[in-house]
């Protein structure tokens, strides 16, 4: 026994090893797997936004599975949060939209032009510059449609001339915070500069961040109509909606659907 | 005061019928058998179930429980023949020689000794038996005068009952199953707690007794001879003073598993 009892220690020993040796490189492979499928999700994830032709495979492609796969199954406790705050930010843009109206109908007592009165409303009003950088005031589901076309909602972009090449600016900004305003202010201001390619590619970019917002499905459509693809517009908001509500978004797939009639 | 070398004899491959484990598979296996012995228009029954799962020990629990009801044979060891097994069967009823007869006259001598006999004959390790023998044993069952339980072990009777002539004939076939992981643990403990054990018994914690079931495959008689290994180890542990397998261990556990071959290298 003696002689058997250290043989079986030794054997068990050995054993042991090669079953944690065995362990160990299962979890090295599985670790490897792992990191390969992340790094070629992160090359294609890439290649996605960086082709514009693909943005429209997102879309197009989707209907309510690619939904699913894509971007309603990122939704998580901070969506929830995020779709909690809403109101919140709604209040905080009326109030800035009732603040921008009021400078401008002062402004034409005074005789004198927006568009030069624009510096001052950056200058010297400092709050509503700063809620503009806080929030989108042209993207709020509390803004009509006919109200995205007045002047209100053209200022932010006359005021962003004042900077250097604000669009530079945004885009750091959006690498460090990987913000949806921060995309959709870079959506919207490739929109309003007539370059709706780069628009749609923000609008998706911000669709990433938070799928159930109507936001980037929004401005989506809204680049996509622009294109000249308003049945593309209308899938992709029909899309949303089978999914989620939004007056603004019923709003604007009545009025796409209207113009296309 | 652990003392091994006694809580190790519990675990002997013997086969006392009075360490009978009233584990689920056993239980349903014993009534099934009970019911198709009693079943007078069955006549050939076949128990099946891996080797050392207990075919052979629940056998011999039904011959100490239902020997008083009826005649019990049991036949364990090989037979070549139909002669030999109805002159084994003759003598086993009948004091007269046997050898006066050929073999259709000892054929009808037997039907007629144990026609008129409440009786049951256990044939043990019957798949080593030639299929010649197996389908005159079908036959002999046929008349109802003979009544057979034929023990096999599983695979091998399944091929055997898959042949034609058994596949269509009518049988009752019993399987004998593994015992479950919480099984394993009832068994052991059960074992050492009747025998007065339980200082011992009190080291084989679900976490051990989980191993034991899963390097044994809740086979019964793997089952003992893991556990009666580790207690020699521990014995000798204890003998010699190792002072690292003072009880217990998943080293213990394994150095049992690799002695016995549960666990190639």
């Amino acid at each position: 026994m003696n002689n058997c009892f250290y043989e079986l220690e030794r054997r068990c020993t050995q054993y042991r090893r090669k079953k944690n040796i065995k362990s160990l490189a299962f979890g090295a492979i599985v670790g490897v797997f792992l990191m390969a499928i992340a790094f070629y999700a992160g090359v294609f994830n890439e290649r996605l936004v960086s082709e514009n032709g693909d943005s429209e495979v997102v879309f197009e492609n989707e209907e309510s599975e690619n939904i699913d796969d894509g971007y309603i199954a990122q939704v998580t406790d901070e969506i929830m949060n995020e779709e909690l705050g809403q109101p919140e930010n709604i209040e905080l843009n009326s109030e800035a939209t009732k603040e921008v109206e009021e400078i401008i109908e002062e402004e034409i007592k005074d005789n004198t032009t927006i568009d030069s009165k624009v510096v001052d409303i950056e200058q010297v009003t400092s709050k509503e510059v700063k809620v503009v950088e806080k929030k989108i005031l042209f993207l709020e589901p509390n803004i009509s449609l006919d109200l995205l076309k007045n002047k209100i909602y053209k200022k932010p972009t006359l005021v962003t001339k004042k900077i250097d090449d604000p669009i530079i600016n945004m885009k750091k900004e959006f690498t460090v915070s990987h913000s949806i305003e921060t995309a959709l202010l870079i959506a919207q201001h490739y929109y309003d500069k007539g370059d709706f390619k780069s628009s749609l590619k923000w609008a998706i970019e911000a669709s990433k961040i938070n799928a159930k917002a109507p936001k980037p499905w929004i401005m989506y459509a809204r680049a996509k109509a622009k294109s000249g693809d308003e049945a593309i517009a209308i899938k992709a908001l029909q899309t949303y909606l089978s999914e989620f509500y939004s007056d603004e978004a019923s709003l604007l797939l009545d009025e796409l659907k209207s113009i296309k009639r | 005061m652990r003392n091994y070398a006694e809580a190790k004899k519990l675990f002997e491959d013997r086969l006392g019928t009075s360490a009978y484990f009233d584990s689920i598979s056993a239980e349903v296996t014993r009534k099934k058998l009970t019911d198709s012995i009693k079943d007078a228009q069955n006549s050939l029954t076949f128990l099946l179930g891996k080797s050392g799962q207990g075919k052979s020990f629940l056998i011999n629990y039904l011959y100490t429980t239902l020997s008083s009801e009826l005649f019990f044979l049991l036949i364990s060891h090989p037979v070549s023949s139909e002669h030999e097994l109805l002159t084994l069967l003759y003598k086993k009823l009948s004091n007269e020689d046997s050898s006066r007869y050929d073999l259709s006259d000892l054929r009808d001598a037997v039907l007629n000794l144990y026609g008129s006999k409440k009786h049951i004959i256990f044939i043990d390790e019957a798949q080593i038996l030639d299929i010649e023998l197996l389908e005159r044993i079908r036959i002999l069952s046929d008349s109802k005068s003979l009544r057979f339980v034929l023990v096999m072990h599983e695979d091998e009777g399944e091929e055997i009952l898959s042949k034609p002539h058994f596949k269509t004939r009518r049988k009752r076939t019993i399987h004998l199953h593994n015992l479950h992981t919480n099984e394993v643990e009832r068994y052991v403990q059960q074992t050492f707690i009747t025998n007065a054990q339980g200082e011992v018994g009190s080291m084989f914690t679900s976490k051990y007794t989980e191993q034991i079931s899963k390097l044994s495959g809740g086979n019964f008689r793997y089952i003992k001879r893991l556990v009666y290994t580790i207690l020699e180890l521990l014995e000798y542990a204890k003998e010699e003073g190792i002072v690292r397998y003072q009880g217990l261990n998943s080293c213990i556990l394994t150095m049992a598993a690799l002695d016995i071959g549960l666990i190639d290298e």
